[in-house]
């Protein structure tokens, strides 16, 4: 018995063991880094070993890096003439607000000094004062399928309050702040027609995009500071008045790290995941909400998309001074935000916990290009964001639920989206930093969760959760473009619902995704006519026959279908008749306008194009249905309440008096 | 006892003057519904025969409200202009009509006369204007008082430069109700500036406010507590009117009329207050004065 339980337990250690282990990615880009942070000086200082494998058939001569923190050096980076503020304090701009990331050495695995070599380049403008991405030749160039080892060591000044990284207090929430490879795409990655590195600038608008591999990462900091980091800690020990934090994270684009001494932690284990709430004490009661919105998600996502590989889940609920770094997604770490008095019945904190896990899927695990393509990632994300959410929270109260007034989650994210003023600004084809008149969440987001909505109702919710498991399955811990996903989708659908929607796709996404029009069906008319039996020389040219009635009713009914916008979609119509009975259409929706007529005793009372409600992306529902019967009481009861509102207001103001 | 005396007498005063009372809601009822027509005949022409406008009849619908305004707001906001220039009409018409009320409670004859409610309205009319000016600005200087102040105990309100979101929570709590105390006396003082105003047909406003703040001063605990009567009563009124409210969907014409009779019930007692509460300080001062 005892050696069973000996054998058990061990065997139990070794799978726990090789889920950790096992090679999940590429692994091109592997990070071994120390850093220490210097409280009183606002510095990090660097070591870093980089071993770089290079994944196309070319050699390559140089190596190219993200130095994202000096978009934060001064008023003339990229990022900044851009924003037109680098720092959310807005005017005070002030000599310690700024920021620098600075590689003093760096070194190839011969122990060539590369230094010297390095230079900054500005692949997406004529910035020459933007210092965001170097590159270093390399004296011994990398074959193909060879690799690289390249040692550096480097200096970073912590931004005060920048956007998503930086310090306040003694808050430090520090993202992409070490020195980091872009892409090397090789001939046919993406869109790449030639193999080349993949490294833009950092720009005002727009996210990251990375290789995965290893990173073991030791953070020293001061001895009383609580620290949460992506991956696994492996040992944690104290070194004087230092503590050396030790993490690995395996098959990751990323590395992301915090630290305070305010930190006050809960746990809570999901099957194989650790997950870890940080909050600072005032916001510990939000505990449950976080805990039970990420137990919520993971069950989702394993259940509808795929399995959640990693073994730990951070949640970092920042505090009230460090709310620049909420709202943001890393690898196995998120950043979330509430303030203590949020009622139960405000559905925020739980929305975007939701939506920066979700993230882990999409764009961490199937690592899109966040600054080409930001739709592949925040558009997915904010349609499973929609979906957890209405699932676990109510379609009608999952996110707001208070005083009676009530709103679901893709309620919201569709009124969001229309009631926006730049909803036909741009496309999808856009990249991050091309929405310069604005309209990036309206398009990366908002619009593509309703185009993906609208895809769920033209092919069904299971062949969508198969089109989006086929594509997670498919293309995790790679690097997929727009026509992956595309191809993905269109095989998919061929596959369950043969011809119905063409031969493939590519006009369902070319409107909703690479088009900037919109869409709206209407019921235009519901008219119906008795008919008549025919008068005049019907029979023969002697006997003239007079205007006469059929025996028994008989009507003529017509129901015109109109498309107001320019998108189509196959449409269903229902026709409702006067006894009760009903009549399904279906109609391609392309043409500007149809009619359906139809004869019998009893005439149609009310018509509704789409009663589904699959084509999300319809501007309108309201016109979607028509009734002959004109609806006084609906009316009536909005105009009591607004006239008791008006009453109220008035009466509010006559308190002056 | 007297602030109870006061306090019944009060609404006395408006049972003697349910036909002021009738008028000053028929008033509010008109020019709301100066609004409410376009608004009402924009439903009709819109979404009256939409099936979602049957839909929503069954509880809040926020997606109806959300097509609504994103595909008619245009025509809406000219609705809502309209309701604007409504409520300005309505206060500027209150200003008016408060000469008479006053005229009715202060000189109170056993029969509502409305000649002498005209008559009030016509001679009291400049100085409430400038009353009321003089009111709303002290309420602003109260309220920036009371902003500075909020700001100072809070420390900053910039979330930068604040630890927590604690310290704005708990100047918001020591400064608002010291703000609702001060702002309810203000309008405690020019309910009795009118009432002098009238007792006195005083033209020199100074004099009044003056005398006003003496009084409420020397008077403060039965003045501020019937005030404060008043309020808990209208409170309590305002709760039933909820619970009232949330019975039963207005889903049919029965239960919209229903809701609709509960609304002008609710109405007419927010009308009904100002006179009551002008009533009882009438009577205060008539006793105290003495």
């Amino acid at each position: 018995m005892r050696i069973f339980c000996l054998i058990t337990i061990l065997g139990w250690c070794f799978c726990a063991k090789a889920q950790t282990d096992s090679i999940l990615s590429p692994r091109t880009a592997n990070y071994d880094i120390k850093v220490e942070l210097d409280i009183a000086q606002k510095k990090i200082y660097g070591q870093e070993k980089i071993v770089w494998k290079n994944p196309s058939q070319d050699t390559v001569k140089e190596l190219q890096f993200h130095l994202y923190h000096n978009a934060f050096r001064n008023t003339e980076s990229t990022f900044y003439k851009e924003r037109g503020f680098a720092s959310f304090l807005g005017g005070k701009q002030d000599e310690c607000h700024w920021a620098w990331q600075e590689v003093q050495k760096i070194v190839d695995n011969e122990g060539n000094d590369l230094t010297k070599g390095i230079e900054y380049i500005h692949p997406d403008d004529d910035n020459e004062e933007d210092k965001t991405v170097i590159r270093v030749p390399l004296l011994k160039p990398v074959l193909p399928g060879g690799s690289t080892t390249v040692d550096l060591e480097w200096i970073g000044k912590i931004p005060k309050i920048m956007p998503r990284t930086g310090y306040n207090k003694e808050y430090y929430f520090m993202v992409q702040w070490f020195p980091k490879l872009g892409v090397y795409e090789p001939k046919g990655m993406r869109y790449a027609e030639e193999g080349g590195w993949n490294c833009h600038q950092y720009h005002s608008i727009g996210e990251y995009y990375a290789d995965f591999g290893v990173y073991n990462v030791e953070i020293s900091v001061p001895k009383n500071y609580v620290v949460g980091a992506s991956g696994e800690l492996q040992q944690d020990t104290i070194q004087g008045n230092k503590k050396i934090y030790s993490y690995q994270a395996n098959d990751v684009i990323d590395f992301a790290w915090t630290a305070s001494p305010h930190f006050v932690e809960q746990r809570r284990q999901w099957n194989h995941v650790d997950i870890r709430l940080l909050t600072y004490p005032v916001h510990e009661h939000f505990g449950v909400r976080y805990l039970d919105a990420m137990e919520y998600s993971l069950e989702y996502m394993s259940k509808h998309v795929g399995a959640y590989p990693y073994t730990t889940l951070t949640i970092v609920d920042t505090p009230f001074h460090g709310i620049f770094s909420t709202g943001m997604e890393y690898p196995t770490l998120i950043t979330v935000g509430s303030v203590c008095f949020l009622p139960k019945g405000v559905k925020t904190t739980e929305t975007l916990a939701v939506h920066e896990f979700v993230h882990q899927y999409f764009m961490q695990m199937v690592a899109t290009h966040e600054v080409e393509e930001p739709w592949m990632d925040e558009g997915m994300t904010t349609y499973y964001e929609g979906r957890i959410m209405d699932h676990y929270y109510g379609e009608q109260t999952a996110t707001v639920d208070v005083l009676g007034f009530k709103c679901g989650n893709v309620v919201f994210n569709r009124w969001e989206f229309f009631g926006s003023e730049n909803k036909d600004i741009a496309d999808g084809s856009y990249k991050s930093y091309e929405f310069k008149e604005g309209g990036y969440k309206e398009t990366s987001y908002n619009k593509t969760a309703i185009a993906l909505r609208t895809l769920q109702g033209l092919i069904g919710e299971n062949v969508m959760d198969t089109l989006m498991s086929t594509y997670f399955d498919r293309w995790k811990f790679k690097h997929p473009s727009g026509r992956d996903f595309i191809e993905v989708a269109n095989e998919v659908v061929q596959k369950h619902h043969g011809d119905k929607f063409g031969e493939n796709l590519d006009w369902f996404f070319d409107q909703v995704l690479y088009g900037s029009d919109l869409c709206d069906y209407e019921i235009e008319s519901v008219h119906s006519r008795r008919l008549t039996k025919a008068a005049g020389y019907v029979d023969n040219l002697e006997d003239c026959a007079p205007v006469g009635r059929f025996d028994g009713d008989k009507y003529e009914s017509k129901v015109t279908v109109r498309r107001n916008e320019p998108l189509h979609f196959p449409v269903d119509i229902l026709v409702v008749f006067e006894d009760g009975t009903t009549v399904q259409e279906q109609w391609d929706g392309k043409a500007r306008s149809k009619t359906f007529r139809y004869i019998g005793q009893d005439k149609v009372i009310a018509a509704t194009v789409d009663p589904e409600q699959k084509i999300h992306i319809d501007k309108n529902f309201l016109n979607n249905s028509f009734t002959v019967n004109r609806n006084e009481n609906g009316v009536r009861k909005y105009a009591n309440q607004f006239l008791l509102w008006l009453q109220n207001s008035m009466q509010t103001l006559s308190v002056l008096i | 006892m007297a602030v109870l005396e006061a306090y019944l007498k009060g609404w006395e005063a408006l049972m003697k003057h349910l036909r002021m009372w009738g008028l000053l809601y028929v008033v509010n009822l008109l020019l709301a519904f100066t609004a409410v027509l376009p608004f009402s005949g924009l439903l009709g022409e819109t979404v009256a025969q939409s099936l979602g406008l049957e839909r929503s009849l069954d509880g809040f619908d926020f997606g109806l409200l959300g097509d609504f305004m994103n595909n008619y707001g245009q025509p809406f906001s000219v609705v809502l202009d309209q309701a604007k220039g409504g409520v300005l009409l309505f206060f500027l018409a209150s200003l008016f009509l408060m000469g008479g009320v006053l005229q009715s409670l202060v000189h109170s004859t056993r029969i509502f006369a409305y000649y002498d409610f005209w008559k009030g309205c016509g001679q009291y009319f400049w100085r409430l204007v400038r009353l009321t000016l003089y009111f709303f600005i002290f309420q602003s200087i109260l309220f920036l008082c009371c902003f500075f102040l909020f700001q100072m105990i809070a420390g900053s309100l910039s979330p930068f430069e604040l630890e927590s979101e604690v310290p704005v929570i708990r100047a918001f709590w020591i400064v608002v109700p010291i703000w609702l105390s001060i702002s309810t006396l203000l309008l405690l003082i020019q309910d009795c500036a009118k009432i002098r105003m009238v007792h006195k047909n005083e033209f020199w406003l100074v004099f009044v406010i003056r005398d006003s703040i003496r009084f409420v001063l020397s008077n403060f605990i039965r003045t501020y507590f019937l005030y404060l009567l008043y309020a808990l009563t209208f409170l309590l009124l305002s709760f039933l009117y909820m619970k009232a409210n949330r019975l039963f969907q207005a889903n049919s014409t029965g239960t919209i009329i229903g809701m609709f009779l509960l609304g002008q019930l609710f109405i007419l007692m927010r009308v009904g207050f100002k006179i009551a509460i002008l009533g009882g300080l009438n009577f205060l001062y008539k006793t105290q004065k003495r």
